[in-house]
């Protein structure tokens, strides 16, 4: 079997850049401490999950630098498996650690 | 089937090589896990200060952060163009990604000497250890991926590194976007949390 597949054109990985500097200026712009005081008062309900918040966005970067620009999206079966595996086992451990030490609370 | 460059016949549907660098990298998954873990288990634990919040920069960070998410722009559009057989373009996004890895690891080296004058050491404290340990491992992962794009570089250079050679980039490029992965989660984890409480 080969390891022939179509190569993503450059649009894609434009899309793909433009969305993760995106992510990371709204992450960046949760701590600055102007927006971090304004939503304490006025949102509390963002205030109490910001941690979660940031994580799930960090999850997001991470999964689309795997698939899109690691290719993963078209490396099946065995590469997600040798990957994947492992990096579910650390996320788990750094998960259960932040619940354990209490680091979600904000 | 003919095991020509482009493919190469194998009962698992992908080269040897690639599957080999997929399995170290999900090794490299557990050792920066292991890493991470520890920087949190230890987190606010340190009995003598300088603390976390008393040396973080959020503007030298986010800088660097940029720079090497933007590398990794680079380097996918350095094998975009290796396996287009265009060598200039492919030697210039080559050279652009090393140079996004070198600002890196140079905001990385003002960053801990700025520690070190505010009396963070490796010794001082957990937090000295802990982040030290963490973030000096993988700014050794990113100068050893700026070594072998540069490596990359000199061979485009010399019309050494064709299209048919496209796995010997892709390869590479695997690696420098795993750095930038777990950085992605160092940045949130170490920095982001920090800010955000």
């Amino acid at each position: 079997m080969s390891d022939s597949h179509a190569h993503p054109p450059v649009s894609l990985y434009v899309k793909v850049i433009s969305t993760l500097t995106v992510i990371t200026a709204f992450e960046i712009a949760l701590i600055l401490p102007g927006i971090k005081a304004w939503y304490r008062a006025e949102l509390p309900a963002l205030a109490a999950n910001v941690v979660p918040i940031l994580l799930i966005m960090s999850a997001a970067k991470f999964w689309a630098v795997v698939y899109f620009f690691m290719h993963l999206r078209q490396d099946h079966g065995t590469p997600r498996m040798v990957f994947g595996f492992p990096l579910g086992l650390a996320a788990l451990m750094i998960l259960v650690l932040m619940l354990l030490n209490g680091h979600f609370v904000s | 089937m003919s095991a020509d460059a482009h493919t190469e016949y194998t009962s698992l549907g992908i080269p040897h090589r690639k599957l080999g660098f997929w399995t170290f990298l999900g090794s490299e998954c557990m050792f920066f896990g292991t890493l991470i873990g520890t920087y949190l288990s230890y987190r606010g634990k340190s009995l003598t200060g300088p603390y976390p919040h008393e040396t973080f920069s959020v503007q030298v960070t986010t800088i660097s952060t940029f720079t090497l998410l933007a590398s990794s722009f680079f380097m996918v559009m350095a094998l975009h163009y290796v396996r287009e057989g265009k060598r200039f373009a492919a030697g210039a996004w080559l050279l652009a990604t090393a140079a996004g890895g070198l600002i890196f690891v140079g905001f990385q080296s003002f960053e801990f000497t700025e520690f070190y004058h505010k009396g963070l050491s490796l010794s001082k404290n957990l937090y000295g250890t802990t982040f030290f340990v963490l973030t000096g491992f993988h700014g050794a992962h990113v100068s050893g991926g700026i070594l072998w794009l540069l490596s990359l570089f000199v061979m485009n250079a010399q019309g050494k590194l064709p299209k048919e050679k496209e796995m010997d980039v892709e390869i590479a490029g695997l690696y420098w976007h795993f750095v930038d992965i777990v950085w992605i989660i160092i940045f949130t984890v170490v920095y982001l949390v920090e800010f955000a409480q």
